[in-house]
């Protein structure tokens, strides 16, 4: 099982959960498991269609960021640690 | 702050915040522990101060009965980390009504002025009336509590912020100090001046690295009562860290939401001004008076672009694990770091560089250096200026002031610098003023009289409803551009449901950028404090307080026709941007109704 992990953002769309756990074989594959499993969080994670992520979004594998067009390609194992935020910031 | 009974209770009531009242006009200093009334208070920050602000009538922000509040959360000073802020509110001279009343405002910053101030014993100062000479405030500890010490401010006079600061360092050498800059001092002519508060790193490389109390003009109110600056000397007193605070410390610093701020060589972003990379594809950067033009240029200004002709170091505030501030040095010779240019945050980038004109970054460093030193709101004084910008553009046959227009560098920098010495009122006056004096509003980027930061209005209809600046206490700005949503029934949620929930961090001391959940801040505030509340318990008291904001600009004079959008927006829409534009005036006219209906209520319930 891959773990993925969620901004703050992104839990409140789904009622303050603050990781997943889903079996995939790509972080592609991880971030759709993901948004099968809360449909409420499509929008804010891929662009338009389905495997192709919103720029808006940063997605990290294991501390690195996988760029968006990388998601497909990227893959994972068991125990790896995938984070999603947001990839705007300000306000301070 | 102190808990009595014991520590498991939650009664507001067995919570005690340490007042100070200092009344200026006869130098009459009181000092009282004061029980809370309700959970917002002891929440404390802007949840005491509106309580505070509600008891007054106002008309005027330069009255010696408006009150400076300055105050602290119930977590400033403590082991949570970014838990630094110290609370600035008043009725402001910039936020106004329509029918010309002061808005009520708070301005949060952190730094360790906030730390301190709890150190001295004293969680809350209100300074009443206005000191015949200008005068700096010492706040000492003593053995029968807090003691308080006028001295002369006119060896300061004059003197930029971080000037101030540095020789007041000399003379309190355990001390944090609040002051203001020249645009403070020149409050008549300048009503967004902010005040300063100092940071460790100030104090060790001698550079311009203040935090801010920016908006609203507190800095104004500072000024018109004649306090230059407020000492807070104390020995530090921080308390013993426990596991459980130790845990949410490192979530904090390292978790998911820590990656905006960090640098991108440890796993981050690059801080706020990374947002650059993100909205440029876009065309959703504020350009020339927040019109993107889709020409490429506020590329210019991103950090990939910008990164390999300085020297770039990621500093924080006190024990903060965040980084998040990006200060821009000159790059020497061999690469190494030279002279303190500025500190390169999202806004004062975007609001001084790419929508004034100027796409380069050494210009950029020297316009976000003087409105820093002058000590002004650079959202303010920048949003303003590009609206004289495009006010002469637009009529290059009856300019105004200079003459500026875009990207006229030269000219721009003598518009900020005779703003903050209170040359240029105009300007000064925040630009909802100035666009009524022109009879030209639809293009002066303000809501309630507070101009608008780095997102474009056309990208965000929960500007209007914000409490204390169009983004910093309605969390809707990057809505758009998350989720592109643009429905009503979405908006009304996100306006009603999430974006005003802002407004907590205002309250319990912690900065914004901890991205604390609320369970998270639940369990900070039992271990931390011994306060047990409910996840439910925390929400009702924030959303309470919002309400409370909005009661309170109801009676100054808040109407329906004061709660909208740049005109523009409806007339002109963008068809540049990569999102939106689509808020017609028919959809903010149901938007608004809806809005009313959940929060007239709650207002009501008050």
């Amino acid at each position: 099982m891959v773990q993925i992990h969620l901004a703050s953002f992104l839990q409140e769309r789904i009622g303050g959960i603050t990781s997943v756990e889903v079996s995939a074989d790509t972080v592609s594959g991880a971030l759709l498991a993901l948004t099968d499993m809360y449909p409420q969080l499509v929008r804010m994670i891929w662009a338009g269609e389905q495997g192709v992520a919103s720029p808006m979004m940063a997605v990290f594998l294991n501390n690195e960021l996988v760029e968006p067009l990388r998601l497909q390609a990227s893959t994972v194992k068991p125990g790896d640690r995938i984070e999603v935020l947001i990839a705007v910031s300000g306000g301070d | 702050m102190r808990l009595t009974v014991d520590e498991t209770q939650n009664d507001p009531k067995a919570v005690l915040y340490s007042r100070c009242t200092i009344d200026l006009s006869s130098r009459d200093v009181r000092f009282k522990d004061v029980p809370c009334r309700n959970l917002e208070e002891v929440l404390g920050g802007a949840g005491r101060s509106l309580q505070l602000l509600a008891e007054r009538t106002i008309t005027n922000a330069y009255t010696p009965e408006n009150p400076l509040i300055v105050n602290t959360g119930i977590l400033t000073g403590s082991t949570v980390m970014t838990g630094l802020r110290a609370y600035f509110s008043a009725y402001s001279p910039l936020k106004v009504s329509n029918q010309g009343l002061p808005g009520a405002m708070w301005s949060a910053g952190s730094g360790k002025f906030g730390c301190k101030l709890r150190w001295t014993g004293v969680d809350e100062l209100i300074l009443e009336g206005r000191s015949s000479e200008q005068v700096i405030i010492v706040i000492r500890p003593g053995t029968d509590g807090p003691t308080v010490e006028f001295k002369s401010a006119s060896h300061l006079l004059g003197l930029e912020c971080y000037k101030k600061i540095l020789l007041l360092k000399e003379e309190y050498p355990d001390a944090d100090f609040a002051a203001i800059g020249p645009a403070g001092e020149n409050y008549e002519n300048c009503y967004f001046a902010a005040v300063a508060l100092s940071t460790e790193n100030l104090f060790k490389s001698g550079d311009d690295k203040c935090r801010w109390a920016g908006r609203g003009g507190m800095g104004s109110v500072m000024g018109y009562k004649g306090v230059i600056a407020i000492v807070a000397q104390a020995p530090d007193k921080l308390g013993k860290l426990k596991p459980e605070i130790r845990d949410i410390n490192r979530e904090i610093a390292t978790g998911t939401d820590s990656r905006k701020f960090r640098e991108k060589d440890k796993g981050g972003l690059g801080g706020t001004w990374s947002g650059y990379e993100a909205l440029e594809p876009f065309n959703l950067l504020p350009q020339n008076n927040f019109r993107p033009e889709g020409d490429g240029k506020p590329k210019l200004m991103s950090r990939p672009e910008v990164e390999p002709q300085f020297f770039i170091k990621a500093e924080s505030c006190f024990r903060c694990g965040l980084n998040c501030h990006k200060n821009l040095y000159e790059k020497t010779s061999d690469g190494g770091r030279g002279r303190f240019l500025a500190k390169f945050d999202f806004e004062p980038v975007n609001l001084l560089s790419t929508n004034m004109g100027i796409h380069d970054p050494n210009l950029a460093c020297e316009l976000i250096g003087m409105v820093d030193h002058l000590g002004m709101d650079n959202i303010s004084v920048g949003t303003t200026i590009s609206y004289v910008l495009y006010y002469n553009e637009r009529h290059p046959l009856k300019r105004i002031l200079n003459g500026a227009t875009f990207g006229e560098f030269e000219k721009v920098k003598e518009l900020i610098e005779g703003t903050g010495l209170g040359r240029y009122p105009e300007i000064g006056h925040g630009v909802k003023r100035l666009s009524e004096q022109l009879g030209e509003t639809g293009y002066a980027m303000q809501c309630k009289g507070m101009e608008l930061a780095g997102y474009l209005p056309d990208t965000n209809p929960g500007y209007p409803f914000a409490i204390a600046g169009p983004h910093m206490s309605m969390a809707t700005h990057l809505l758009l551009m998350a989720e592109g949503d643009t429905s009503l029934e979405y908006w009304v949620k996100a306006i009603t449901q999430r974006g005003l929930f802002q407004v907590r961090d205002d309250m319990t001391g912690v900065c914004k950028f901890s991205s604390m959940n609320p369970d998270r801040m639940v369990k900070a505030l039992k271990y931390e404090i011994g306060l047990e509340i409910t996840t439910q318990e925390l929400l009702a008291a924030v959303r309470r307080n919002f309400a409370r904001g909005l009661w309170l600009e109801r009676k100054q004079g808040f109407e329906r026709a004061d709660y909208t959008l740049p005109s523009e927006v409806f007339d002109r829409p963008n068809h540049k941007l990569g999102r939106g534009p689509f808020i017609t005036r028919e959809f903010f006219s149901s938007l608004s109704e809806q809005v009313w209906s959940v929060f007239d209520r709650e207002v009501a319930e008050l």
